[in-house]
């Protein structure tokens, strides 16, 4: 700290009033009555900081400062520090704390007074001359001491003035003793204008820490999500007490401009220190790519659930929404082969994923079955760019050969199930749609007359689906319910008597049940366009049909599974992903919570419901 | 779908048989079976007319090209695309030149007996150019059941007897059970449209009906063979003995010379001295170097002593001269067979037989009545049943070769054949 004294006024006994002396030029004497050494002030910094008045100086003797608006004393903060300059010229006891600061909140315009009252009842005030804050030096600022912290925690964080008085304070050049950070992993979400910063940070009560960019903009890292940290509890829980265990982060926010530095900041009395940094690295904006890297972040020992309800459901529910949107960008390319139907009583929706050759075995069972070439529409949706430069030679090959026609789509970009069934439904002319992947296969003609038969003669009925039956002979889908898993405090989808011989599925008829899968579902058209088709939201895939149906109940209508129409559905997966700690774990369980979020007073009345 | 115009009533059987390839071109035994049928066929006074339409490879690849071969038969350049899935090579020819020859000739029966280097479509197609067509198919192998090369041997070397999504996947893990669902689902699609199939042997018929086939759709007729008479016994020496055996065919792993020469090699000298074995062999040259040595490493010391002669292979109308000079065939196959010509052959000429005791092996040849039966692959066996059987005096010999039943002539197979044709059909 700069020595800064002002030059010593003589001691006049005389002088009681104010106006012989500046006190913010000279330091103002006041006798002791005993006879002793005499009290003095010093202004030595006045500034004004937005609202707020700071008045930084020295006293020394029994009185009391405060500051005042229009002579009237307002609310003042004092904080006492120690002034070794002060105290070395005035031979001071060493653990004097000559040095002030004053903090009070006077709105700009108003004059500012410092008033002192002595312990005799003497009284005084001058008037202040402010300067702005930003006409701060560096030595200027040292004076106000740790009220670099106090300033600060007085103001609102991340406004203008708190940005201002950050960058008053000089860069510490000792390690932060009361705040550690490190920052893990920091990244920029390209085209969304987001960063996501991983890390750890732990701090002592009071203390304030914060997140910056290389461009000036500051981040509070209180919104930040939270994860325990052994390791840095192990390291720092002596120093800095239970903030440490909790001290894991993962911060995100929306940023301006395009910074590429992140780091993480503290301030204490010697000044601003950089706890740690790292380069904001491109992210893609892909949503799976994106969810890939998110999921993996963690020590794995977080309650996941609250987790993806705080942190990983609106990051990537964000990030879903925003890719959905560029759909509209791409052309859509659509054909026919052959004649179809101008007016069908169905149309089949098969979206095309990963590979085509099934596409062959489906033509084999149109071939065989009058009632679907007379009323159906095929509609095949590639949902895969690397299907598309092969795909026209094989539809006209298959078409010359079968000569059953069927039109077939592609939509530019990979859209997921529930978005390659829209775009199918969006070429569709029937009065129903039949919802069917790519690797089911009839067993036989009849079975989508009987299906949509039951849909005519049922209007309370949404949703119709058939049994489906492993390739080797087992039952795949006899309905689906809705079943809880306490491990993760949420309902996820379940097949009953999935791989049974289907025999011993007794049932016959019309079987309301909770829901029916999309692997074959019929539905009517204007009940389809009522909820909007299939939601979008879901990352990857998996309980979309669930959701389908569910929307159909909000709707009121049920779901229908007839056990008595059999078709073969190729599933090479028998049960739902989870238990594994991988990220095909990670991507059901986000579903299957954004599935219940949505659904949950439906899911338990629908269970309640069936049988 | 073009107009379909109907044909005269009266008609007698008008009849197009098919096959994977022609004799002209290769001597296996399916195609040579089906060529002696089409002749039958077109010189009986029961068909109309007869067409035979083989898939020949000409130098060109599969272009799907169909040429005339000579009167009323065809050639086409057909192959298979997909081995898997017996998909055809060339999809286009099949709606085009293929219908375009039904089309010209108007069969009422496609009599076929192949889909290798044809592909299963043209099966549908068949039937959906004139479903009043009869579609029969004669099956001469397990392709459709077993991607093995149709063998029903696992791809590890041991012999398969039952066919499933899981075991076949043991053979090939590179496919899945669902692969393996898709295939059958592919090929049965297809023979679904056949209206009746035939097998040469009970044997492979049992294992079609646990494949799928409906039992009431699948009869057995045994292949024709020459009308000729038998060939008279050998003659013997003084004190001679029958004691001659003969080998006819291909040599490769499957068909078990391998088997025959150890079992020669490890007879007793003085044993093995008193028997002679003629290897009348074809295709030697074609097999991997490493069984090629093999045999040679067993055949070579043997030639030496002079218990095997290696002859080498011999043209279809050459059999009865090969066969004159040996009282037995040996027909030692470490697979199925089945219905291996050789042994039909050999009957004919009046040769009895020793074979393998399994598949249509098993079934075509009776123990101690006609011929002997020995466990398949079994060396000791085979030592034990040589020497036996070299020590037969002709007496002996005799007996066993008046218990042949002569097999059918080429006439009366297509009698039965065409009876199974002309049929009423169930109702379905």
């Amino acid at each position: 700290m700069k020595n800064l004294l002002g030059k010593m006024a003589q001691p006049s006994k005389a002088a009681s009033g104010s106006d012989a002396v500046d006190v913010q030029v000279t330091p103002f004497e006041f006798p002791d009555r005993s006879g002793g050494t005499p009290g003095r002030i010093k202004v030595d910094v006045a500034v004004r900081l937005g609202d707020k008045v700071l008045v930084g100086g020295w006293s020394t003797g029994p009185v009391q400062l405060a500051l005042s608006a229009e002579g009237t004393s307002v609310t003042t903060t004092e904080t006492r520090f120690g002034r070794p300059d002060v105290s070395t010229h005035l031979s001071l006891p060493k653990e004097a704390q000559a040095g002030f600061v004053l903090i009070a909140d006077i709105p700009a315009g108003t004059p500012v007074s410092l008033s002192w009252a002595l312990r005799d009842g003497r009284v005084g005030a001058q008037a202040l001359v402010l300067r702005p804050a930003s006409e701060l030096s560096d030595a200027d600022s040292g004076l106000l001491g740790p009220s670099a912290g106090l300033l600060t925690s007085a103001m609102t964080p991340h406004t203008p003035e708190w940005r201002e008085a950050i960058t008053r304070f000089p860069a510490a050049t000792i390690e932060c003793p009361d705040a550690k950070g490190h920052v893990e992993a920091a990244h920029i979400i390209q085209g969304t204008g987001h960063v996501v910063v991983v890390g750890w940070l732990a701090a002592k009560p009071g203390m304030q820490v914060w997140g910056e960019d290389d461009l000036g903009n500051t981040y509070p890292m209180d919104s930040a999500y939270r994860l325990v940290r052994n390791d840095v509890h192990q390291l720092f829980g002596a120093l800095l007490g239970a903030s440490a265990r909790l001290s894991g982060f993962i911060f995100h926010g929306a940023v301006t401009g395009t910074p590429t530095m992140f780091r993480i900041k503290a301030i204490s009395e010697q000044g601003v220190h950089l706890l740690s940094e790292a380069g904001l690295s491109p992210l893609s904006e892909d949503p799976v790519t994106f969810a890939r890297w998110l999921f993996s972040v963690g020590a794995g020992e977080e309650d996941w659930s609250r987790r993806v309800a705080e942190l990983d459901a609106p990051l990537v529910s964000g990030m879903i929404d925003r890719a959905r949107t560029h759909w509209a960008d791409y052309p859509i390319l659509a054909r026919d082969c052959g004649k179809v139907l101008e007016a069908p009583v169905v149309s089949v929706v098969v979206p095309l994923y990963g590979r085509v050759d099934f596409v062959e075995n489906q033509m084999l069972a149109w071939v065989r079955d009058p009632w679907i070439q007379e009323n159906a529409q095929l509609i095949y949706v590639l949902d895969d760019p690397s299907l598309v430069p092969g795909f026209r030679q094989m539809a006209e090959e298959l078409h010359a050969l079968y000569r059953v026609p069927f039109t077939w789509v592609w939509g530019g970009v990979n859209r997921g199930f529930s978005g390659a069934n829209n775009l199918g439904a969006q070429h569709a002319k029937g009065h129903h749609l039949l919802f069917l992947n790519s690797d089911v296969f009839p067993r036989g003609p009849g079975w989508l007359q009987r299906m949509v038969e039951v849909l005519d003669a049922r209007p309370d009925v949404g949703v119709v689906g058939p049994k489906l039956l492993f390739a080797d002979g087992g039952i795949q889908h006899a309905g689906m319910r809705f079943t809880w898993l306490p491990e993760y405090d949420v309902y996820i989808n379940e097949h009953p008597m999935m791989g049974l011989d289907p025999v011993l599925d007794q049932r016959r008829g019309m079987v309301e049940v909770p829901a029916v899968t999309g692997a074959c579902a019929l539905v009517r058209r204007s009940d389809f366009d009522r909820i909007e088709g299939w939601d979008t939201g879901y990352l990857i895939g998996d309980f979309e049909d669930s959701d389908f149906c569910l929307k159909l109940r909000a709707a009121g209508l049920s779901s229908v599974y007839l056990p008595e129409v059999e078709l073969v559905h190729l599933e090479r997966q028998s049960m739902t992903a989870l238990g594994t700690p991988d990220f095909r774990t990670k991507v059901t369980l986000w579903n299957a919570l954004r599935h219940q979020a949505r659904w949950r007073t439906l899911i338990e009345s629908s269970m309640e419901a069936a049988e | 779908m073009n107009a379909v115009e109907t044909l005269p009533m009266s008609s007698k059987p008008r009849i197009l048989v098919m096959s994977h390839r022609h004799p002209d071109f290769s001597l296996g035994g399916g195609e040579i079976a089906a060529y002696n049928l089409y002749k039958a066929y077109r010189d009986s006074n029961e068909v109309g007319e007869a067409w035979f339409l083989a898939s020949a490879d000409r130098g060109r690849g599969a272009n799907g090209a169909i040429t005339p071969r000579r009167a009323n038969e065809y050639l086409w350049e057909q192959g298979i695309g997909d081995w898997t899935m017996l998909k055809a090579a060339h999809r286009r020819s099949l709606v085009n030149g293929f219908l375009d020859l039904l089309r010209a000739l108007r069969p009422n029966v496609v009599h076929t007996h192949h889909y290798a280097h044809l592909g299963v479509e043209f099966l549908r197609l068949v039937k959906e150019f004139d479903p009043t067509i009869k579609l029969v198919l004669t099956l001469h192998e397990y392709m459709a059941i077993c991607n093995n090369q149709g063998q029903m041997i696992k791809t590890n070397g041991r012999l398969c007897s039952r066919e499933s999504y899981d075991d076949c996947r043991l053979c090939f893990p590179q496919y899945s059970v669902q692969d393996f669902w898709r295939r059958k689902d592919f090929i049965q699609s297809h023979f679904a449209y056949v209206d009746q199939f035939v097998s040469p042997s009970e044997f492979l018929r049992q294992r079609y009906i646990a494949w799928g086939i409906p039992a009431d759709k699948i009869v057995v007729i045994e292949n024709g063979q020459d009308d000729v008479q038998p060939l008279p016994p050998r003659p013997l020496a003084e004190g001679e003995t029958r004691n001659r055996f003969g080998y006819f065919g291909q040599i490769n792993p499957f068909k078990g010379l391998d088997v025959l020469l150890r079992a020669l090699t490890q007879m007793r000298k003085s044993e093995r001295k008193q028997i002679v074995l003629e290897v009348h062999g074809a295709n030697l040259e074609t097999q991997s170097g490493e069984f090629r040595d093999k045999i040679k490493e067993l055949a070579d010391p043997l030639i030496k002593e002079g218990v095997v002669q290696w002859v080498g292979p011999y043209q279809p109308h050459e059999i009865a001269s090969r066969m004159a000079n040996i009282d037995w065939v040996v027909v030692p196959s470490v697979w199925w067979e089945n219905s291996p010509m050789v042994i039909q052959e050999a009957f004919v000429h009046g040769r009895p037989l020793l074979v393998s005791d399994i598949g249509g092996m098993a079934e075509k040849v009776r123990h101690r009545k006609d011929g002997f039966l020995v466990p398949v692959g079994n060396v000791s066996a085979w030592m034990g049943t040589l020497a036996e059987v070299s020590r037969c005096t002709d007496d002996e010999w005799l007996e066993v070769q008046a218990a042949i039943a002569k097999p059918k002539s080429h006439e009366a197979c297509a009698s039965v054949n065409l009876s199974v044709i002309n049929a009423e059909p169930r109702s379905s």
